[in-house]
């Protein structure tokens, strides 16, 4: 099998990994735990990576949350125990629009300043390999060659310093809005 | 074609992230071991991606330069703040040279943040941890070689602990101590004693200088560590997930009373919320409302209980109708 086209995996860069964290704020909001999140995002790229074109796909936010919402249900339903409140809760999810909210275009304008945030904070020796990778766009055997190390620990630590980013981007805060809604405690243990 | 025993999330994540990052083109040995590798578990191809899409947008990075031009603004950042004193230090040495000094002579970065009411921070720390600092907090970080200590002086934080055997985390509260080794909770100092609440993996937590043992908390538990010297553990997952909503901006109102809601409100918020009416103050709310927006859910009480609101500049008093 092979590795998605180089296309797809830009796409997905540049127009799917920024809603990440909005997916995820609004599946917790559905009361799924952790584990089924995760594996509900991971899913969907497993999805979008069999995609071999993406024109047909007009607004990528709007095809993520539908893509998380599809395999949400498909897994509560599939599940031995039903928690009827889940199936209502992302039932009721509303697939967020396109247009972006004023936050998100906050959000683009601190794209740059989010990614130094990332930078900064990584270990010395794996933000100095990714400095050299990603900034001064050195090859591998280059840095090892320059850092005196191999080639292998230059491939580890340029790793871990993904795994680090790929991992504050999904904690992070996401700027999405709770729904304003308000129950009678009652009203909401009729099920 | 599933490989038996079934891999985590976590192991197929750190190899996606070491074929994301080789030098392309790949190799004819590395592409077919590549294709082999995908060939197994279907969720390798969707963690592969996901890597490869991040890897990439990483590019962007390059319109930044070297970060020894840029980490002067980033106060916030504790590595920064002192790199940058030892950058006024040792003054002419310059870029990756510096940064890379930095790395063999400073050991010990101290660096004290505070919050004001209504912020909510997330710091991350030169370690790879993460605190994320609740309304009206302060928090001491003491890095050393050995350990890595936090001071909660006031308020509330939640730590997301990186792993590092080596050097111990521990969260410093009053008399009570929590240590995690890779793992993630939260410490909320109160009048007479720190709540903890674990959200994954295990801690320790002790009374320093108490006779009894360290207890040892795992993800869902909590407790209140007091001047007693028995710790009661309670596994309460749903509720400690409820009760850390703070972390991304909302109050969680879970079965609470208006009167502890509009205590809770009243932690983030200049404007009090006041509830008039006895009856009214004990009904019991759900649903999940931003900690900065006193107004709106005050707006949704009175519609949902067709009480009325008095707003003036200082408050909000929530209360019945007249008849």
């Amino acid at each position: 099998m092979d590795s998605a086209p180089g296309h797809i995996i830009g796409w997905v860069g540049s127009h799917i990994l920024p809603h990440e964290s909005d997916v995820r704020a609004w599946l917790r909001r559905a009361q799924l735990g952790h584990e089924d999140i995760e594996d509900i995002v991971q899913e969907s790229y497993c999805r979008m990576a069999a995609l071999s074109s993406v024109d047909h796909i007009a607004s990528p936010r709007g095809y993520f949350f539908t893509v998380a919402k599809n395999i949400a249900l498909m897994r509560v339903r599939r599940a031995r125990i039903v928690r009827i409140e889940s199936v209502d809760e992302i039932d009721r999810l509303d697939v967020m629009s396109d247009a972006p909210s004023p936050e998100q275009i906050t959000v683009g304008r601190s794209e740059l300043a989010r990614l130094k945030r990332l930078i900064a904070s990584l270990p010395t020796r794996c933000r100095r390999i990714f400095e050299m990778r990603k900034i001064q766009g050195l090859p591998q055997k280059e840095i090892a060659r320059v850092m005196g190390v191999s080639e292998t620990i230059v491939e580890n630590e340029s790793a871990k310093a993904l795994r680090l980013i790929m991992r504050s981007i999904a904690s992070e805060e996401s700027h999405f809005q709770p729904q304003k809604e308000l129950k009678r405690d009652t009203d909401a243990n009729r099920n | 074609m599933t490989p038996t025993p079934i891999e985590t999330s976590e192991e197929i994540e750190r190899a996606a992230s070491l074929w994301a990052v080789k030098d392309r083109p790949l190799s004819p040995m590395d592409d077919a071991s590549l294709r082999e590798w995908l060939a197994g578990d279907p969720r390798r191809r969707g963690a592969l991606l996901r890597a490869q899409a991040t890897w990439s947008s990483l590019s962007r990075a390059r319109a930044l330069g070297p970060s020894a031009r840029w980490q002067g603004i980033q106060p916030s950042i504790i590595a920064t703040v002192s790199r940058r004193r030892l950058l006024a230090a040792t003054g002419a040495l310059g870029g990756l040279m510096a940064a890379g000094v930095a790395g063999l002579i400073i050991n010990r970065y101290t660096n004290e943040t505070i919050t004001r009411k209504g912020e909510i921070r997330r710091l991350p720390m030169s370690d790879g941890s993460i605190a994320t600092i609740n309304t009206e907090s302060r928090i001491k970080i003491d890095m050393t070689d050995t350990q890595r200590r936090v001071d909660l002086i006031s308020g509330e934080a939640w730590f997301k602990v990186a792993k590092n055997k080596e050097r111990p985390f521990v969260v410093a509260a009053g008399m009570a101590r929590v240590q995690a080794v890779g793992t993630a909770f939260s410490v909320n100092r109160r009048d007479g004693g720190a709540e903890v609440l674990v959200t994954e993996g295990t801690v320790k937590a002790w009374l320093d200088g108490a006779d009894q043992q360290a207890v040892l908390l795992k993800a869902g538990d909590r407790t209140f560590m007091g001047q007693k010297n028995t710790i009661t553990i309670e596994h309460a997952p749903e509720a400690i997930d409820s009760a850390l909503a703070w972390r991304e901006g909302q109050i969680a109102l879970n079965g609470k009373s208006l009167s502890e809601a509009a205590a809770e409100y009243n932690r983030y918020n200049q404007i009090k919320i006041v509830i008039d009416d006895p009856d009214l103050a004990s009904e019991r709310l759900l649903g999940r409302f931003s900690t900065d927006d006193p107004d709106a859910f005050s707006s949704a009480v009175a519609q949902a209980f067709g009480a009325e609101i008095i707003r003036t500049d200082k408050a909000i008093y929530i209360g019945m109708k007249k008849k």
